[in-house]
């Protein structure tokens, strides 16, 4: 071995135990079981599975993942697309009925606390303290008080130029998404007329973003929208100013939802399955994990370890697998 | 002029509309109101009978059930006001306001019950329903959009006759003033790609009738003998879409047929030859062009989209004038605004001011001839469903009509200001007429005229 093969041999030593590394960190998921049923979208809190298809929200004890219970559900008049879900209430953004606010204290039987009819098609709702934000199709982003949920009352809405589709707060920073390219942050501390709002920022993004998810536990703190075949990452270093970071075309090309944990991103991708797709970087995200659906992949959740991936198909086959991360 | 048949006393009437025509801020007092947004395009000379505030009780000299359904706007001339409507013989499907995402289930509605297409001439000083004709009795053959309508091509008079065209249809039809079918032709009703429905006007000038057509199989323009219905002509299009009525725009060079597109904006000839285009529209054209100033105002504005673009149009054109990149004028577009442009409601120059009501109820005004910023956007109301129907104006006032039937009466000028709210109560989509003194006003069942201390 002459003392350049011997180096070339020690570079691939290195690369190899470097792959090794970096195949350990690599998250691995187990399917624990699943929950029958199509399902649009699913959220996971304190133990429980929500799971939205079409016009009904139902509940699941996921005290014994291989076998989910199912509790009790509750069926709006319209669709629903979205939910936000803060203790025992449930915050729902139902299409032309509205922000619904159910009472899910007794989850096998839960009830309609109060409910607004939004200018136009409530698309999804997020929650400031006790102000629910909800993006709606006609007014932009209704803000509105909750007081017990009883009695809401839009207090006025935060204009966008299109119609809003998803979303998402900060403590008092409030970024919405809007088709078919805006991304909009709006201040609701310092908003101090709530008839004509305007944003603090606005700028085009992907091409038909869908939804958005932020990470602020993280540095830098992160936005990613899915939409356009694609994940936009932000930066928000400044959380008034985004800066594109980067743009990420996922395996399938056809990304329907996404969550964040940290600088994590588990991506719904399609015919793709879960992608878990690492940000730390976020100038280059990379995917780091996969778990192959039988389906299509439609929406996912995280709590801890537990995974949830609705999967489906446009034709109505589906349900919602329950994965155990490994590492 | 867009109309200009000859030796009829209509044509005295509109002689006389045009000596008035310095009255005011220089709009012409409406002698009658021909077509889609009148000769003014909305506006019209001060007049202290028309009226300022209404309800479905207040200064209302009459109020006319109108059957069926059908967001054409009503159009004038001497005691003849016509409307059209279709009367299903099945359900109709109950129409959503505002701004939505219709998805295939309200937006591209399939109506297979027999409709009845209709022609009503309603009278003037009473409201009686003088006749109605039925052109058709038969399904429609595209679908439509929940909140679009198969009567929402809004008719064309000229003193002699009325025209109508039924895109669902695709019929043209000229009818005499006492209700007679002078002549009926059938053109394409072919859907469009979203398969909303059609909505664009037929205009008439100089003996001509001219019809667009925008689908995804064989989109044209399309000139017929007002006379006899016969085809004169018909230019291709390269279009999928579209809502906006032609404007006939008559300057000092010559007078052409301006024509928005989800494509291009294009302008002919008389003769159906092209002689220019422009292209940065956005998909889903509605707005119909308007006139003032020297300059033709064309815009489009999807929701969200950019640009939403508005062009001032200097006349004398030829070839593709579409503007370079990053330019904002050039030797025929004296202003553009790039995020300006409005979904349905087509804008209003009044007086020095360029007015934009965007449909999601906000207000904002610019500089008619250079574009500049006059004020932002003003929120008009936080309660309002949406607005549809075209601004107008008169007595130093803007009215804004909202799809709840809530006119916002806002004071002209520089300055925002909100004067009052006149109710009617029941959905409106209908670009009022304004005709000697009245109101005309269509809600979604009903035909009002208004007018102060309601006269008669």
């Amino acid at each position: 071995m002459t003392p350049r093969h011997g180096a070339a041999a020690l570079v691939c030593l290195v690369l190899l135990a470097g792959a090794a590394a970096a195949r350990a960190q690599q998250p691995a998921f187990t399917l624990l079981g699943s929950i029958p049923g199509r399902a649009d979208l699913v959220e996971i809190h304190d133990g429980h599975a929500y799971v939205v298809d079409g016009k009904t929200l139902a509940l699941f004890d996921l005290a014994d993942p291989a076998r989910p219970v199912r509790h009790g559900a509750y069926t709006f008049p319209e669709k629903i697309w979205g939910i936000h879900v803060a203790g025992p209430l449930v915050y729902v953004a139902a299409d032309f009925f509205g922000l619904g606010v159910l009472d899910a204290t007794d989850r096998a039987a839960p009830a309609l606390r109060g409910a607004l009819k939004t200018p136009g098609q409530a698309k999804s709702v997020a929650l400031v303290g006790g102000t629910a934000l909800v993006a709606d199709h006609m007014s932009g982003v209704d803000v509105i008080d909750l007081g017990d949920g009883r009695s809401p009352v839009n207090r006025g809405a935060f204009f966008v130029e299109g119609y809003a589709r998803d979303v998402v707060a900060a403590g008092s920073i409030v970024y919405a998404i809007d088709a078919p390219t805006g991304l909009y942050v709006f201040d609701l501390a310092a908003a101090e007329r709530l008839d004509a709002l305007e944003p603090i920022s606005a700028q085009q993004s992907a091409n038909s973003p869908a939804s958005i998810e932020v990470a602020t536990d993280v540095s830098p703190p992160l936005a990613v929208l899915v939409g356009g075949g694609a994940l936009q990452v932000y930066d928000l270093s400044d959380p008034r100013a985004p800066r594109r970071a980067a743009g990420f075309k996922t395996p399938s090309g056809r990304p329907a939802r996404a969550t964040l944990r940290g600088a994590v991103a588990y991506v719904a991708d399609a015919q793709e399955g879960l992608q878990v797709v690492d940000l730390s970087t976020p100038a280059s995200p990379r995917v780091v994990g996969a778990y192959a659906t039988p389906l299509p992949a439609r929406d996912v959740a995280v709590d801890g370890s537990l995974v949830l991936v609705a999967i489906g198909t446009p034709e109505g086959e589906g349900r919602v697998l329950i994965l155990r991360r490994e590492r | 002029m867009v109309l200009g048949r000859p030796a009829s006393c209509a044509v005295l009437l509109l002689t006389s509309t045009v000596a008035l025509a310095t009255q005011g801020r220089g709009q012409l007092a409406a002698a009658e109101w021909p077509g889609f947004r009148g000769a003014g395009a909305g506006t019209v000379a001060d007049d202290p009978a028309l009226p300022d505030r209404w309800s479905a009780t207040e200064n209302v000299v009459w109020r006319t059930p109108i059957a069926g359904y059908g967001w054409s706007s009503p159009v004038v001339w001497g005691d003849h006001v016509f409307v059209t409507a279709a009367i299903s013989a099945g359900a109709e499907p109950t129409p959503i306001r505002g701004l939505y995402d219709p998805g295939d289930e309200h937006g591209k509605a399939r109506l297979s019950a027999p409709h009845r297409w209709m022609v009503y001439d309603v009278d003037f000083a009473t409201g009686r329903v003088r006749w109605s004709r039925e052109i058709r009795n038969a399904p429609a053959r595209v679908t439509r959009h929940i909140k679009n309508s198969f009567a929402s091509e809004t008719p064309v008079t000229d003193g002699e006759r009325v025209y109508v065209y039924f895109g669902s249809l695709g019929v043209v039809a000229a009818l005499e003033m006492d209700g007679r079918v002078a002549w009926a032709t059938e053109v394409a009703a072919l859907d469009g790609r979203q398969g909303f429905g059609t909505a664009a006007s037929p205009v008439l000038h100089d003996g001509r009738l001219y019809v667009v057509h925008d689908n995804t199989t064989e989109s044209f323009l399309a000139a017929f003998d007002a006379r006899t219905g016969r085809e004169l002509w018909r230019a291709g299009r390269e279009e999928v879409e579209n809502w906006s009525t032609p404007f006939v725009w008559a300057h000092g060079r010559r007078t052409e047929i301006v024509t928005a597109g989800r494509g291009k904006i294009r302008s002919y000839g008389l003769d159906g030859a092209l002689l220019w285009e422009l292209g940065g529209m956005t998909v889903n054209t509605v707005p119909t062009p308007v006139t003032a100033h020297g300059l033709l105002y064309i815009t489009s504005g999807y929701p969200g989209a950019n640009p939403r673009p508005v062009y001032a149009i200097r006349p004398g054109a030829s070839g593709d004038i579409t503007l370079a990149p990053g330019a904002t004028s050039s030797e025929f577009i004296a202003w553009y605004q790039p995020l300006l442009g409005t979904y349905n409601t087509s804008p209003l120059v009044y007086g020095d001011y360029y007015y934009t009501l965007l449909d999601r109820g906000f207000l904002l005004c610019h500089d008619a001839r250079t574009g500049e910023q006059v004020y932002g956007r003003r929120r008009i109301s936080a309660s309002a469903s949406g607005f549809t129907a075209s601004p107008w104006a008169y007595n130093g006032r803007i009215f804004l009509l909202s799809e709840d039937g809530e006119t916002f009466v806002v004071e002209a000028g520089r300055e925002y200001r909100l004067l009052h709210t006149n109710t009617l109560d029941e959905m409106t989509l209908a670009t009022p007429a304004i005709v000697r003194g009245s109101l005309i006003l269509r809600t979604q069942s009903a035909l009002y005229r208004i007018a102060r201390r309601a006269q008669g």
